[in-house]
């Protein structure tokens, strides 16, 4: 590149139109230089139009001739290499009435390149054992067969037009691919296969790589301020929260110290379970904002360990939680994301339900796939997708059991973690008439 | 104030230090102690906590993160550089990244705001109980190995010889934990028990076998014949393996 780089062109039209310039330029250039090489090195080449228009010739002189001379000019003409074969007129009907069909292969290079000569009125030509014959009807009742037409393909008409048209065509698509792939498919497909995890990308260290045509690199740039800014908002909106959060702690633990003095036992039990729903909610919001952060870095997981001992704890504490599946399945992901995971969807399942099911299996594509049924109300299909978005509250079925109401944050943190690890959460209906979530992880 | 050496350990009068510069919270926290028998004193920042630790005795340090001046964990290394005082952390801070950063410097337990004076004053009696049963205390915070495996006590995860995480339930990790300090050493139902705090559903005694039975089955290559997890005709459990400290 160097000092004449500004020369290249920026843009994607005008990468295109060097593009074609320099195809047809190369082209015309190294096609006349084949050419005379072919015409140098393979002076040989049979021309078709010379065989055609010399037997044309010949016929013609026939065609006038008495017999005898015709003798003398067969004579001749094997003499200088010309094969004739005059026959009647029947014979050679009969002949090429059985000539067999044509390939197509054949039949396409013909008509691709066919001869410049125009075939005479009286002039047949018909491909006879595999190769063509020339007939001229010389109105006598006979006929003059030339049967030295070529049996190659290899005749000027086909090697000239082919040089030129597969030299171009190759140059084109050979030079538009590789401009293709390299300017504008792959740029554009790293700049798809990175948004296609947006999460990742937002929390990812690595930029889009700011290369390729000015257009592609334009949108590389533009996507990687976005990134920046939307960071930079995430990151003091977390942090205002979080600090938010913090510091409401210490109020906090001033009044839940002062309520425990309190001599009335109601009223104190009111208040410190008031203390415990406030802690509750702030619990929630900075784990939800921390699993937004992502801030456990990923390793290698026995995840069906970590499933099943979620359950286990469940268990231990009175609560029976089955699990079902593999005894070991290994993974890269956060473990203590999903076992916050697991966990949240365990609570939510006993929180509706009285028994929850945990299933481990690992799909034909060799994702893994978890899920979490329960045998509670389940979730009206509309308000699956609500339910995942923070502080998201119904009224009703789910809320109406007389259990502590939740912070709406529960469902809202798994589906951060899943997305987290370029998963996906879907809740559905299950046999039981209560919820499944599943939990799908990609295998890489 | 000069009192008789302490039995430390005892919850009985211990000298509890509170450094913590907000006063409401300082002074709910010491009558709270002065109720459960132990004795409290107040510094309300970093320098003067020091002060008083190189004045006085004290068998335990309740120690607040934000601090005005020198933070608590600044306070806490410099504690631990020359003193084996245990130390609490109270910090309003629960994320596990400022958890295990209290603990790797020198503190002994954390505590979360706001908690009640119950949690307070249990955690107190367990680190004091910890002390006395392990007056040096500062192995308990290592990485241990055995067999390829890894334990951390802190970031409280273990590691398979191929580097894998692997799951366990807090009781199975309190559990294969106590059999990490004690190798070779047969411990009884009921000091598992303990070591743990275990067993707090079903029948007891059971209840550990079933633990026992789940680690043999994430650590052992045949759980049916076990040799890592021994168990002993009548006496309880032994732990085989050879473990070193990393």
């Amino acid at each position: 590149m160097g000092t004449y780089s500004w020369l290249l062109p920026r843009t994607i039209r005008g990468q295109m139109t060097a593009l074609i310039v320099c195809a047809i330029a190369l082209v015309s250039v190294t096609g006349d230089v084949i050419e005379q090489f072919r015409d140098e090195a393979f002076p040989n080449v049979v021309d078709a139009d010379a065989v055609i228009h010399k037997s044309y010739t010949f016929a013609l002189m026939l065609k006038g001739a008495t017999a005898q001379d015709r003798a003398v000019i067969e004579q001749r003409g094997a003499a200088a290499g010309i094969r004739v074969e005059v026959i009647p007129r029947e014979t050679w009907r009969h002949l090429a009435a059985q000539a067999p069909d044509r390939s197509w292969i054949v039949t396409a290079f013909d008509n691709l390149f066919a001869a410049d000569f125009d075939m005479p009125d009286d002039a047949e030509r018909v491909f006879i054992d595999d190769r063509f014959v020339l007939a001229f009807d010389l109105q006598d009742g006979t006929v003059a067969l030339f049967r030295d037409f070529p049996r190659t393909m290899m005749t000027t008409d086909f090697i000239g037009p082919v040089t030129y048209y597969s030299l171009s065509f190759v140059t084109l698509i050979f030079l538009f691919s590789i401009f293709a792939v390299r300017m504008i498919t792959e740029p554009l497909a790293l700049i798809a296969t990175r948004l296609r995890h947006p999460d990742r990308f937002l929390q990812g260290e690595t930029p889009l790589p700011e290369h390729g045509s000015s257009e592609v690199a334009d949108l590389a740039r533009t996507l990687n301020e976005l990134r920046l800014r939307a960071c930079s908002l995430i990151e003091s909106r977390g942090n205002m929260l979080r600090s938010v959060g913090h510091d409401l702690r210490t109020p906090l633990t001033r009044i839940r110290l002062r309520a425990e003095r309190i001599a009335e036992p109601d009223l104190r039990k009111l208040i410190l379970s008031d203390i415990g729903q406030i802690n509750g909610l702030i619990d929630y919001t900075l784990t939800y904002l921390r699993e937004g952060s992502g801030e456990e870095a990923e390793e290698r997981a026995d995840i069906a360990s970590l499933a099943r001992s979620v359950c286990d704890d469940f268990t231990d504490i009175g609560a029976p939680i089955v699990y079902s599946g593999p005894r070991s399945r290994v993974v890269t992901c956060r473990p203590n994301a999903i076992v916050r995971a697991l966990t949240n969807l365990c609570e939510n399942g006993l929180k509706f339900g009285t028994s929850v099911h945990v299933g481990l299996q690992t799909t034909d594509g060799g994702d893994v796939e978890i899920r979490v049924e329960d045998d509670g109300p389940g979730i009206p299909a509309e308000l699956r997708s609500k339910v995942l978005t923070p502080f998201f509250k119904r009224d009703g079925a789910r809320t109406g059991n007389g259990l502590e109401q939740g912070f709406g944050l529960g469902l809202a943190i798994v589906d951060e973690i899943v997305r987290h690890h370029a998963g996906r959460l879907v809740l559905e209906d299950n046999v039981k008439g209560g919820l499944t979530a599943r939990i799908r992880l990609p295998a890489s | 104030m000069v009192s008789a050496p302490l039995r430390v350990g005892t919850a009985q009068s211990a000298r509890i230090l509170i450094v913590e510069d907000d006063h409401d919270i300082a002074r709910g926290l010491a009558r709270a102690l002065e109720e459960n028998a132990m004795r409290a004193w107040i510094a309300p920042d970093g320098e003067q906590g020091l002060a008083m630790l190189d004045r006085h005795p004290f068998d335990l340090v309740l120690l607040d993160i934000m601090l005005p001046g020198e933070d608590g964990l600044t306070l806490c290394r410099r504690i631990r550089s020359d003193r084996t005082v245990p130390i609490i952390l109270v910090t309003a801070i629960d994320e596990e990244v400022d958890r295990i950063l209290g603990l790797e410097m020198g503190a002994d337990d954390y505590i979360t705001k706001p908690f009640s004076t119950r949690e307070v004053i249990a955690r107190i009696r367990s680190v004091l109980r910890r002390t006395l049963q392990n007056p040096d205390g500062s192995d308990r915070k290592r990485v241990l190995r055995f067999n390829g495996w890894r334990i951390d006590p802190i970031r409280r995860q273990l590691h398979n010889p191929e580097a894998v995480r692997v799951g366990t339930t807090t009781t199975e990790f309190d559990l294969l934990l106590a059999f990490c300090r004690n190798p070779g050493r047969i411990l009884s139902r009921e000091e598992l028990l303990t070591l743990t705090h275990a067993g707090l559903a079903g029948p007891i005694e059971r209840s550990v076998d079933v633990h026992i039975s789940r680690l043999r089955h994430k650590l052992e290559d045949n759980p049916k014949e076990p040799v890592l997890i021994k168990t002993v005709r009548l006496g309880g459990y032994v732990f085989t393996a050879a473990v070193e400290e990393i």
